[in-house]
């Protein structure tokens, strides 16, 4: 048998290359769902596994780098039922790692809120404040982390709140609503030394003031 | 008689390899010997042209060795390179009428 | 000049192409300088007249190598280089993340599975939510003394085997017996995955029940379907 070896032009070796690297990532995009080129895509799969099964839209995208790995980015999403935060960072596997908290936006009520503690050694303890407020003007916005503790001696419950206001680059007021997402270095864990016991939300909205409880609360933690 | 340069290689080339494949000292033979020594080129010259075509996608390359042990790279006429085959043959005939329509009408007058 | 002396000046002229690609280049003009040679040869050409010949009728070596480099984008040696680095990293990922082909499998799976033990009658009752299917796949008759009732086996996955479930699915559904909440116990079993979870529901019930319903909600989906009883109830 004779040995026939077919030559290709540089452009169709290129093009061979790129049509096997296009099967490849495909299949490992829609497959196995890994190598991720784009972060929404994480973000997506993680929130199917949630069970937001809507299609949803982000409504706000931070880049946070150095919060707990170098490629941070946290994304406000929301859907007709749904409104969630989710978390993912560049690994060798693409975008990955991630993790979404979706919480109800059905109950029609004013304020929709959530904070998620991140911990992970090497670096100090964080919360991320999350939500939305209906209301466009005026409204500004205090998070706290609340530590409360039973004074033997006074016979009393001791309530200590530590927060801080959020800022304007870290709200979006759109439709109606002012959404936000809001990171600090826990308070309580820095005064004290201790978790916090539960955390509120301030609203002043106009001539209102009123605070709520944080019901919707997470913890993730990272090795 | 000087000795014609070639032009228009391209159509010879494809018309060579209409029938089958051949490689570039291939050609220069068959050339010489259809063309009676009318025509004839600087050799290495024919490459860049052959290149060019490949790189048109009016030829495809492959390399086969030979029982002799000698490595020889093939030309091979692809789906596109007939169809150009046909319309560069059709455009020569229309302009050698020309050129004869021409030389006649001069003998005339 | 010698058939050397030729194919080094072209080659000088070919910088913008691979080594590769230069080396073919060589392969194909030196064959063709060694078979215009050897014709020359059996016309009665000493050795190597015949070679200087034949690479002399090669014309300017500059000008074909010129003619040929020009030919050589580097555009297109980029894009190669580029797709072949992805293809690169792809292969590692795929090395990495091959064990999610057996979560598929489970998917697949999870789609005709049947209960294990005889005692369970095979059901194929099927739910869908979202994007996701839930399967009642076997239900038996329990009896421990304290109380009767039955367990439900259930299974859920996505409707795509490829896809993923809703890992936590099994919280956010209900089972009711006449209009009441009824829920005993509920846990996992079985094999689960990102792409397919079980889980087997004990549901205590009080004389009279003939149906248990079970409902899934969960961020505007809403799906219910009723199980008659009366084939496992005695």
């Amino acid at each position: 048998m004779r040995n026939v070896k077919r030559l290709y032009t540089r452009r169709a070796r290129a093009l061979r290359r790129a049509a096997v690297a296009l099967a490849l990532l495909l299949f490992c995009n829609v497959v196995l769902h890994i190598g991720y080129l784009l972060p929404i895509q994480a973000i997506r799969l993680v929130e199917e596994s949630e069970g937001v099964y809507e299609p949803t839209r982000a409504v706000m995208k931070q880049w946070r780098p150095n919060m707990m790995h170098l490629t941070d980015r946290l994304y406000l999403n929301e859907g007709e039922h749904s409104l969630s935060l989710g978390c993912t960072h560049l690994t060798p596997l693409g975008w990955d790692d991630s993790f979404v908290w979706p919480g109800d936006a059905f109950d029609g009520g004013d304020v929709q809120a959530g904070v998620v503690d991140m911990s992970r050694k090497g670096h100090e303890r964080l919360l991320v404040f999350y939500g939305r407020v209906r209301g466009t003007e005026d409204v500004t916005l205090t998070a706290n982390a609340v530590r409360r503790d039973w004074d033997d001696a006074a016979q009393t419950e001791r309530i200590r709140v530590y927060g801080h206001g959020v800022g304007e680059e870290d709200c979006l007021v759109r439709g109606g609503y002012t959404y936000f997402i809001f990171v600090e270095p826990d308070p309580v864990m820095e005064k004290l030394q201790q978790f916090p016991t539960s955390y509120q939300l301030v609203v002043n909205r106009g001539e209102e003031h009123f605070s709520c409880d944080i019901e919707r609360t997470a913890s993730v933690l990272w090795g | 008689m000087k000795k014609q340069s070639i032009e228009h290689t391209q159509l010879l080339v494809l018309s060579l390899l209409a029938s089958r494949d051949i490689y570039g000292y291939e050609m220069i033979v068959e050339l010489a010997r259809r063309s009676q020594n009318v025509f004839e080129m600087k050799e290495g010259t024919l490459y860049p042209v052959l290149h060019a075509m490949e790189k048109a996608g009016t030829v495809a390359a492959y390399e086969q060795t030979a029982p002799t042990g000698r490595t020889r790279k093939y030309y091979r006429l692809t789906q596109k390179g007939r169809g150009c085959l046909a319309d560069e043959k059709a455009a020569w005939a229309r302009y050698a009428d020309a050129v004869n329509a021409v030389l006649r009408t001069e003998a005339l007058s | 000049m010698n058939r050397e002396e030729y194919l080094n000046a072209v080659a000088a002229e070919l910088r913008g192409l691979t080594s590769y690609e230069r080396a073919a280049v060589r392969r194909e003009l030196e064959g063709h300088i060694e078979d215009h040679a050897e014709a020359l040869r059996a016309h009665g050409y000493p050795e190597d007249e015949a070679e200087a010949r034949a690479a002399e009728r090669m014309g300017d070596p500059a000008e074909t190598g010129r003619g040929i480099a020009r030919l050589y984008h580097p555009a297109w040696l980029w894009a190669e280089r580029v797709a072949g680095a992805l293809i690169a990293v792809m292969a590692l990922e795929l090395f990495l993340g091959f064990g999610g082909l057996g979560g598929v499998a489970g998917s697949v799976y999870a789609r005709f599975c049947k209960p294990d033990d005889a005692h369970v009658t095979a059901l194929d009752e099927r739910m869908e939510i979202g994007n996701d299917v839930v399967r009642l796949y076997g239900i038996n008759r329990y009896s421990d003394g304290q109380e009767d009732g039955v367990e439900l086996w259930l299974c859920a996955y996505d409707r795509v085997p490829t896809g993923v479930v809703a890992q936590n699915i099994w919280g956010w559904s209900a089972v009711t017996a006449n209009g009441e909440e009824r829920v005993r116990y509920a846990d996992g079993g079985g094999w689960s995955n990102a792409r397919v979870t079980y889980c087997h529901i004990k549901v205590p019930l009080e004389p009279g029940d003939k149906t248990v319903a079970l409902r899934f909600e969960r961020f505007g989906e809403a799906v219910e379907r009723a199980v008659d009883l009366t084939e496992v109830l005695p």
